[in-house]
């Protein structure tokens, strides 16, 4: 059954108090009635046995019940009994030759109508004689009394259960009702958008309740908004990824397809259409390449070990030395060397992208700074190249996937927008922070600050 | 032929396109970013616009809010393939939306479907002595007019409008039959014999084993 709380106590109250008072009131009214009862009978005796004893003699003159005498009610004896109050005949014979049997006196209540009579009988001999002497009472009155104290006790009863019950019912439903307020809201935001504030009201455990309730709701609202963060940087990363892949993928089979299908193709076309295939063919080349490392970043778990930055930084630097050599730059190391704990293949990978970058927006014959230090247990790495810089907007943008500064220019020099991208998933791995800080035309500076020991109970995150 | 707008910020996928109209006769000119669309679209030299969706600066969409006044019919070029970047692309007007990346006749022919669309291609189509009308459906030979089957009819059509540009039997397939057509590559060999045989193509229609038919252009004729 669906009942609200209300209704169950409203019912629950009102079955109980009609137990409970209905029986009290029968015990009641039952008690009451049998002292009348036994008060009325112990008259009766008293009275029946003055009778006997004054010497009343049993007339034989009416002989209504074979020589017994009569006595009537108003304790007025020797009176013949009204006709209305007569028993039943057969109740009555039954009774007197019950009491011509018996050795004292006998008590019975006998219907007669709609009246109730006590009688009052024994033996009595007269002339040698065995009669049943008789006395009759008048108790009516006593059930009639019986029987209105019960409708009274009864209609006490209904009306009391009800105001108690009701009574009840209504607290309850004024207790309870903060709860309508939060199952409301509760139903609006399952519809809506997930913005709920309840205010904390009523008993303990209703405040106890819609503190949870908003404590769950704001949960609720912040994991979606990271949900749709995810899912909105997910699409951003599709659309650029399907972009990045197609744009080649159409240059390379719309001019295969050219070089497939036309009749003639003279020596420049040839040229023309198969440089195209072949430098496409190389960004797909360097972007594949780039996204199964993010991948391989993204998945595995890192190998963390430790090793000598110093040792770490000369492989870097022979790594890049032809890309310096050939723009002229200069790669200067500075700093003091400690033992650090990294995944040494990702790390330099990260590295080398940095320097890269740095090599990127500088002009021929410029210096890249690599500065290194220890603070506060983290090693502070800073690369410092003195070139074009970016303005905020591109230092924001810097780290999204597919992004370049000057897209023409990367792409020549086989960048494919994701260096950075990567950077930023090795940084995350190695629990370290990136910060980047640019001004245009005057150079850009990226920062990183890693832990020196793995599984340092101090986090650091530094937002750029 | 007409002329056409390139609006695409990859060099090469733009050179590609251009090389692509050019095969078919087409003139084109190429706009790295939006900036003077507006003002090139309504020129009036062009006929026809290809808008890549994504651009620096202003995107393919927003260009094309300021681009549909100008009357000038625009396909969309795309490598998203999201449904609803297609539909949200033709609402916005454009008559064509096709994703990258794209084989040359295929570009070639929807570019064909818009510009019929818009009477920017004669109906008559020539080859030597034949001439075909797309809208009359008549082909004449000499002036003498030569009876084809609707489907010959349309397997000429589509050779005659890629003169010197080899098709393979699929793409005949498609642009005769429609692209949900399963029939045989062999329906495509008996109806090449038959127009042949009609229309004394046997030295023009030429077989390109591995690869399908071509109707090459002759000099003389």
């Amino acid at each position: 059954m669906k009942l609200y709380t209300w209704q169950r106590l409203f019912l629950g109250v009102l079955a109980f108090c009609l137990a409970a008072g209905g029986v009290a009131a029968v015990l009641l009214v039952q008690s009451a009635f049998s002292a009348s009862l036994a008060r009325e009978e112990s008259l009766a005796v008293s009275l029946h046995a003055e009778a006997v004893r004054s010497g009343a003699s049993p007339s034989d003159g009416d002989g209504f019940f074979g020589g017994s005498r009569l006595y009537g009610e108003d304790d007025s004896f020797l009176k013949p009994l009204p006709a209305e109050l007569s028993p039943d005949g057969e109740a009555l014979s039954a009774f007197v030759s019950e009491v011509t049997r018996a050795e004292g006196c006998l008590v019975r209540v006998e219907p007669a109508g709609s009246a109730r009579l006590l009688l009052v009988g024994s033996p009595v001999t007269r002339g040698g004689q065995l009669y049943a002497f008789l006395s009759v009472r008048d108790i009516t009155p006593l059930y009639e009394n019986r029987h209105s104290l019960s409708v009274r006790a009864l209609t006490a009863l209904l009306l009391g259960s009800f105001a108690v019950a009701a009574a009840a019912g209504a607290v309850c439903a004024l207790l309870l009702r903060p709860l309508s307020g939060v199952n409301r809201a509760l139903r609006k935001s399952a519809s809506g958008p997930l913005e709920l504030h309840l205010p904390e009201r009523g008993g303990q455990e209703l405040r106890t309740l819609t503190v949870s309730v908003n404590a769950m709701a704001q949960a609720t609202a912040e994991q979606t908004r990271l949900l749709q963060e995810t899912a909105d940087s997910r699409k951003r990363f599709a659309d650029s990824m399907a972009h990045e892949m197609k744009t080649p993928l159409t240059s390379i089979l719309c001019m295969a397809d050219l070089l497939r299908i036309k009749r003639s193709v003279t020596e420049s076309e040839r040229l023309e259409y198969a440089g195209v295939i072949v430098e496409e063919a190389k960004r797909m080349r360097a972007l594949s390449s780039k996204l199964l490392t993010l991948a391989s970043a993204d998945g595995t778990s890192p190998d963390f070990r430790e090793c000598l930055l110093s040792e770490l930084l000369e492989e870097v630097r022979a790594a890049l030395q032809p890309i310096l050599d050939r723009r002229s730059l200069r790669l200067t190391l500075a700093g003091e060397d400690t033992a650090v704990s990294v995944d040494r293949q990702l790390f330099q990978t990260l590295l080398i992208n940095l320097i890269d970058n740095a090599a990127k927006a500088s002009a021929d014959g410029q210096q890249i700074l690599l500065y290194h230090t220890v603070q506060d247990g983290n090693l502070l790495l800073a690369v410092i190249d003195e070139g074009i810089g970016m303005t905020e907007t591109e230092v924001r943008r810097a780290t999204e996937a597919f992004w370049m500064a000057d897209k023409s220019r990367s792409r020549k020099e086989g960048g494919a927008g994701l260096g950075l991208t990567l950077c930023s998933e090795i940084v995350k791995l190695h629990d370290a922070a990136m910060t980047i800080t640019s001004e245009p035309g005057k150079g850009t500076t990226v920062q990183l600050t890693v832990p020196l020991r793995r599984k340092a109970p101090v986090r650091e995150k530094k937002e750029g | 032929m007409a002329d056409i707008l390139i609006i695409e910020d990859d060099a090469h996928v733009a050179l590609t396109v251009q090389a692509t109209l050019a095969m078919a006769g087409y003139g084109c000119d190429i706009l790295p970013d939006g900036r003077d669309a507006v003002a090139r679209a309504a020129s009036g030299k062009y006929d026809l616009l290809l808008l890549d969706v994504m651009l620096p600066g202003e995107d393919g969409f927003a260009l094309m809010e300021k681009l549909r006044d100008c009357g000038v019919p625009v396909i969309f070029l795309t490598a998203r393939q999201d449904v609803l970047d297609k539909v949200s692309g033709l609402r916005l007007g454009a008559e064509d939306y096709i994703v990258k990346p794209f084989e040359a006749l295929e570009l070639l022919a929807r570019i064909e479907v818009v510009l019929r669309r818009y009477h920017k291609l004669s109906g008559v189509l020539t080859y030597g002595e034949l001439r075909a009308d797309t809208e009359k459906h008549e082909v004449t030979e000499r002036g003498e007019p030569v009876a084809l089957t609707p489907k010959e009819f349309d397997m000429l059509v589509f050779l005659m409008q890629h003169v010197d540009v080899a098709v393979t039997r699929e793409q005949l397939l498609q642009a005769v039959w429609g692209y949900n057509f399963m029939g045989e590559t062999r329906t495509v060999d008996m109806h090449i014999r038959q127009l042949r045989k009609k229309l004394h193509l046997s030295d023009g229609l030429v077989t390109i084993p591995k690869l399908g038919y071509r109707l090459e252009s002759r000099k003389g004729h």
